[in-house]
């Protein structure tokens, strides 16, 4: 439980140009951001999923002390508070890469579907720019969204 | 520098000679000039005529986008008067500086040839009066020397606030960026470092070309990477100056469209009310971008709440064994571990399997835990409590942006709303060619939106590509290094890269310095012309990396997008007052003032604080005002402030020309009117 910044944080690789298009369109700041929201997601569902095709993504050193607190959080919980689970970073980052690419299918079926270039969202999701006027604003209404339904279920 | 008196003869609208006497601050307490005269009478002339006198410029930066040739001299009255004669066009400008009286006199020499006029320079004097009374004529080469020396002409026009420059830095865009980015660029007066900078950058990229054809594949790879990245920004820096081009030019065809759409004055009225309902859909427009940009600050904060259950159990979970005193342990588990292990206790006393005493002692064991688990925990139980102490913060946070964001929202549908029918009561049939010009205009609205955005993306790649050449170039200092190779075409494509960056430094140091030094005189000026509910909230204008303003709040939390329009304007007329006050050089501004109907969209509060501010940090204001903006109650405030000198008004006569005429100010209240009589 090092917070260790030298590690390669990995997506699947069918993620590559939306993880991209959220920081170029200005959704997030960076990637380690939308890695968060994803495995949040992935988490709250009790989803994880393998990575079919794992592609470093970003250094684990962008991760914020907030995230990592969270990460270690949900590895805790999901493990029955075996605190051995947590002390290697590696390994946490894997079970959250499981999450965080659950989490991604939900975010796109319940959210960015309809910000997609028609025909990409199967093998190579991407957004259309033509919608992404304000999805700073969505996105942010989105992620409250599914944070009050989850302060509402517990 | 103290202006005393200006002549010009045949200067634009002016025909004949005409003259204009400042006050003078070093004999009276006034030190406001106050120029009175409707849009296109001349008030901007004036200034045009002292930076001809001084610097023989016949441009101001507003004239960037003028072809040349467009701006003419010479009055077109005595031009036509005079068909196969020349006409003389002279301006004479008497002024002190450090004690020292200057007498200038510029002169050119107009002529009608054909459709076009024909300007041409014809005398050029100074005079130089020391405190002796012994006056000097100054060599023809060396005027110019001379004059550079009182006022750098490349800061020249920071002593010209124009409505229009202020609106400019109004907004968050593109352009902005670029006028703070030239005025800061000024001010550094590095030209001999941008030139070295350049002269390395064509050094480098050769020798790195050199280096690139007989070297290792992994060293020519990065170095082939490099230069595309580089070409790469390049591209992107000069895309960007395309888009400020266009986007400045789609602007100023909406002008000219307005201007054609002022035919129709049946419908002026309407013209008016879609003018400033657009303004007021500017300002929300802004608004809602800057509300945008800063919602992806969000998106941690309000993604963490999505696992506040997890988060407060596992926070409540180590809580509860804190509690319990299983963490920190309060039994050493090593210590029982040894007695498990000898069976024996500290005391000596036996201790068998099976026991009751052995019993207790496993019991204690799965309370302890080892020292490197209970660190973790309790680490973690510190980071959780800092998140978990936070989520109803984070909450409202994330809840108010949102509320505020929908806020602005509905607050554009319902300006798009009454536009919308203002549009309507416009276009009626008989009204085709203002349907027509409509229809431009709105085209262009909507690609000015289009190229904002296209900078905005624009812009976030060449940062992209700014943080991997610096990943780059560190790989390849890297690759340079374990390659080893120690020949002169090796040494000197790193010695060309060393200095490269170092001179880069340097120059960044410079921009941060100076960048530092406006932000903090702006923010000073800020505090003293903010109303008093301004001040409360606003702190600190800053000037970021990417050269646009930001207002921090009483928090240090940017503020941008909730200010008013008002405080837009004074936060623009600090950022101007603080460059001129830098390059003045001090802390008082040295070279008169200009404004040009600095105004616009103030409250009361905010020109009561204009007025009783602005005499007190510059040396000689000249006020140039509309009727519009200059009423009564202005013209009372800065009577009252014993700081106004002269009054001079700018009528125009039949031919189309303009006179200059002083009033003296009790009778000003008289001219002019109150602020009911505009509505």
């Amino acid at each position: 439980m090092k917070m260790d910044g030298n590690i390669r944080v990995a997506t699947d690789a069918k993620y590559k140009e939306l993880y991209n298009n959220m920081k170029n369109y200005g959704t997030v700041d960076d990637f380690h951001e939308l890695f968060f929201l994803c495995a949040c997601i992935g988490y709250r569902k009790g989803s994880q999923t393998s990575l079919k095709r794992s592609d470093d993504r970003f250094w684990s050193r962008t991760i914020t002390p907030r995230e990592w607190a969270c990460y270690y959080a949900m590895v805790l919980e999901q493990n029955g508070f075996d605190y051995e689970k947590l002390s290697k970073d590696k390994d946490v980052l894997a079970i959250i890469e499981g999450y965080a690419n659950a989490g991604m299918d939900v975010l796109i079926d319940d959210f960015l579907g309809d910000y997609l270039l028609p025909g990409s969202r199967s093998n190579n999701p991407q957004l259309d720019p033509a919608f992404c006027k304000e999805l700073s604003k969505q996105f942010v209404h989105f992620i409250f969204e599914q944070s009050e339904s989850e302060i509402l279920d517990s | 520098m103290i202006l005393h008196k200006m002549m010009v003869e045949n200067f634009r609208q002016f025909r004949g000679k005409q003259e204009i006497e400042f006050i003078n601050p070093s004999q009276d307490n006034a030190n406001v000039t106050v120029v009175f005269g409707e849009n296109g009478r001349g008030k901007t002339g004036l200034f045009r005529a002292i930076m001809f006198c001084l610097f023989g410029e016949r441009r101001l930066s507003q004239d960037v986008d003028v072809p040349h040739g467009e701006i003419q001299i010479v009055n077109v009255s005595a031009l036509e008067a005079n068909p196969d004669q020349p006409v003389r066009t002279v301006v004479e400008l008497k002024f002190t500086h450090r004690e020292q009286t200057y007498r200038l006199r510029r002169a050119i020499l107009g002529m009608q040839d054909e459709n076009r006029v024909i300007e041409e320079e014809d005398e050029k004097r100074l005079f130089v009066t020391p405190a002796d009374g012994n006056t000097q004529p100054v060599q023809t080469t060396e005027i110019d020397a001379v004059i550079d020396s009182i006022l750098d002409r490349r800061v020249k026009d920071y002593f010209l606030f124009d409505g229009e420059k202020i609106e400019r830095l109004t907004r968050a865009s593109i352009e902005q960026r670029r006028e703070i980015s030239a005025g800061l660029r000024n001010l550094l007066n590095v030209d001999a470092l941008e030139t070295a900078i350049k002269a390395v950058r064509r050094v480098t990229k050769s020798l790195e070309k050199e280096l690139s054809n007989s070297s290792n594949e992994e060293l020519s790879r990065l170095l082939k990477q490099l230069g595309d990245n580089e070409e790469e920004q390049t591209c992107s820096r000069k895309r960007l100056d395309e888009l400020a081009d266009e986007i400045r030019f789609a602007r100023q065809e909406i002008d000219k469209t307005d201007k054609a759409l002022e035919k129709f004055n049946e419908i002026r009225h309407l013209l008016g009310r879609r003018k400033s309902l657009e303004q007021e859909l500017n300002d929300q427009e802004q608004q809602a971008a800057n509300a945008l940009n800063e919602m992806r600050n969000l998106v941690c904060k309000a993604s963490a709440l999505i696992v506040a259950p997890t988060v407060i159990n596992v926070f409540e979970h180590i809580e509860r064994q804190k509690q319990k005193g299983e963490i920190p342990s309060e039994i050493r588990r090593d210590l029982i571990e040894r007695i498990l292990t000898e069976k024996q206790c500290i005391c000596g006393r036996e201790v068998c399997k099976g026991s009751d005493a052995y019993s207790h002692i496993i019991d204690w064991l799965k309370r302890t835990s080892d020292v490197t688990t209970q660190d973790a925990a309790l680490n973690l139980w510190r980071y959780l409590s800092e998140v978990h102490n936070h989520f109803n913060d984070d909450a409202d946070l994330v809840e108010n942006r949102l509320q505020q964001y929908g806020n602005i929202h509905s607050t554009i549908a319902n300006i798009n709303r009454s536009l919308e029918n203002v549009s309507k009561q416009i276009g009626t049939p008989e009204r085709q060619d203002a349907t027509k010009l409509d229809e431009h205009r709105k085209k262009l609205q909507e690609s000015i939106i289009a190229l904002e955005a296209n900078a905005r993306v624009t812009q976030t790649q060449l940062e992209q590509l700014q943080q991997e050449n610096n990943r780059l170039r560190a790989l390849l200092k890297e690759e340079k290094l374990k390659v080893g190779r120690n020949d002169e075409l090796s040494r000197r494509s790193i010695l060309a890269r060393d200095t490269q960056d170092a001179l880069t430094d340097v120059y960044y140091q410079f921009t941060c310095e100076i960048k530092d030094l406006i932000g903090k005189s702006a923010t000073q000026l800020f505090r003293e012309l903010l109303d008093e509910e301004g001040r409360k909230n606003l702190r600190t204008i800053v000037v970021n990396d990417d050269y646009s303003l930001q207002v921090l709040d009483r928090y240090k939390k940017p503020f941008l997008a909730n200010i008013s329009a008002g405080q837009r304007q004074i936060m623009s007329i600090s950022f101007i007052a603080a460059l001129a006050r830098t390059a003045a050089r001090g802390n008082k501004i040295e070279i008169p003032l200009f404004m040009d109907s600095p105004f616009g969209r103030l409250s009361y509060e905010h020109r009561q604080n204009l007025i009783n501010q602005v005499p007190t940090f510059a040396s000689q204001w000249i006020l140039l005002a509309t009727d519009t903006e200059f009423r009564r109650q202005e013209a009372r405030l800065l009577k009252n402030s014993g700081k106004w000198g002269k009054f001079f008004m700018l009528r125009s006569t039949n031919d189309g020309n303009t006179v200059i005429m002083e009033q003296d100010i009790g009778s000003a209240l008289a001219v002019l009117r109150d602020k009911e009589d505009y509505q």
